[in-house]
């Protein structure tokens, strides 16, 4: 299949392509049970690995994605959670964060999964940080690694590394 | 590289962070006193719904399909197990009939209208989760156009699961009670003992650890024993009574030994429904 010509298209294409991953975010989290162990926590994050797959693939250095970002980011707070400032402040950074490094980055599944692993990581440790400080959560450091971080870390590597290929075709069609 | 911290980045910095703060703290506060989002906020949350729901059919169509595989293979012992506890459920229901027959002529007989048992029904499924660990947010598919309003219990199976903590039009909010803690109300309980009395309190937290509801600040927790029931109250003016909510697992003293704390292992298991019941009560407080 041969590239999308038209730039409206293409930008459909890819908000299209966001939304999915938006709301896959939560129906998985809702429709498999393993994912909610006391001990086996896991916050899925499909949108943000979108997100960075397309910056990374991104050979257009179109502004685009980055304002798609930040207004994911308030519909995800919006949709998800009452509370403006979490999402709203991750999605952009991470693109611009990511769009920063993207020269340093070789096109290959390892490398691309150590920018995602980090950009989890660090997300996962901001909303943690958010919580802690409003008093939502009651959740100590070593439980916060051992019941959150490493489940989710683990469980969204395995989704990147599944689902890879498949979207890295699908963001060459809509390049 | 040494200018870096330029003083316009600088600047940018420091106002985005000042914009975070504020956005964080107006929507906790702000979102705490209304009843409905802003209209802004409601059509936006509305119309994700509307395409979530495209996009959340065909997985919870799979998820059906695994459920039914699944159940097929654990058919017979369930059989067995629900064959055993049929004559006991015809015997309870035409008790209860009779019952309810009974309390609504004598309701009549004292011209009482309605009191803290009275409730009406709504179910909804969940279309879902929030992704967010610390946010144990449910979102369903009914809103304001079906009646439901804040701070309304919600059930799912035979036990209580959370309340409504955001309407919207056409979906809401439901925060669990699974959630550390909650911005939403907490819900008034009672422990029927065996002589017939209550001992009333609130469910102040949660037990991540061992998935218990912790009843706090009990003063006098005498024949209070496991394996009692633990149903709402009614008395905190939000919940109807009678709603079950779980059976009493352990009493634990506090740390002072002046009042005891009561762990209640919940009726319905937190992780797995897709149905849940909306509690509407009669009598409204205030």
């Amino acid at each position: 299949m041969g590239k999308i010509k038209s730039v409206t298209a293409k930008y459909w294409g890819q908000l299209i392509l966001l939304l999915v991953g938006f709301f896959l975010d939560g129906s998985l989290k809702s429709v498999l049970p393993l994912l909610n162990r006391s001990f086996f926590q896991v916050s899925v994050q499909i949108l943000l690995m979108l997100l960075i797959l397309m910056v990374l693939h991104n050979s257009d250095h179109d502004n685009q994605l980055f304002w798609f970002s930040l207004l994911l980011g308030v519909l995800y707070d919006s949709y998800y959670s009452r509370i403006f400032g979490l999402y709203t402040v991750i999605f952009p950074l991470t693109v611009l964060c990511t769009r920063s490094v993207r020269q340093y980055v070789t096109e290959s599944v390892i490398f691309e999964w150590s920018t995602y692993f980090i950009a989890l990581t660090a997300s996962l440790i901001y909303l943690y940080i958010i919580g802690s400080f409003l008093h939502l959560t009651m959740v100590n450091g070593t439980h916060f690694i051992t019941d959150w971080l490493g489940p989710t870390l683990l469980v969204n590597s395995l989704v990147f590394i599944i689902l890879y290929w498949p979207v890295t075709k699908i963001i060459g069609w809509l390049q | 590289m040494h200018n870096f911290f330029s003083n316009k980045k600088l600047i940018i910095i420091m106002v985005v962070v000042i914009l975070v703060v504020s956005m964080i703290t107006a929507s906790l506060t702000l979102g705490q006193k209304k009843s409905q989002p802003a209209l802004i906020h409601q059509a936006a949350n509305d119309g994700l719904g509307l395409i979530g729901s495209v996009v959340s059919a065909p997985i919870n169509g799979v998820r059906d399909i695994g459920d039914n595989v699944h159940s097929l293979f654990t058919t017979y012992q369930e059989n067995r197990r629900l064959k055993a506890n049929i004559d006991d459920l015809a015997q309870t229901k035409a008790q209860i009939n009779a019952l309810k027959k009974e309390n609504k002529e004598l309701k009549q007989l004292v011209k009482l209208n309605k009191t803290l048992t009275d409730y009406h029904q709504m179910t909804a499924s969940v279309t879902s989760r929030s992704p967010n660990n610390w946010q144990n947010y449910l979102i369903i598919n009914k809103g304001a156009l079906a009646g439901v309003k804040k701070d309304m219990p919600v059930m799912a199976g035979s036990g209580l699961i959370g309340r409504i903590v955001e309407v919207n039009q056409t979906n809401s909010k439901v925060s669990l009670i699974s959630t550390d803690k909650s911005l939403s109300n907490k819900f008034a309980v009672e422990v029927t003992k065996e002589d017939g009395t209550n001992t009333s309190g609130i469910i102040g937290r949660y037990d991540k650890e061992h998935n218990l509801l912790v009843m706090t600040n009990v003063a006098a927790p005498d024949k209070i024993k496991a394996g009692q029931l633990v149903i709402t109250s009614g008395l905190g003016g939000l919940t109807p009574r009678g709603l079950y909510v779980g059976k009493v697992v352990s009493i634990k003293k506090d740390d002072y030994g002046l009042a005891s704390s009561i762990f209640i292992k919940p009726a319905t298991d937190l992780n797995n429904f897709t149905v849940v019941t909306v509690i509407s009560r009669d009598v409204r407080h205030g």
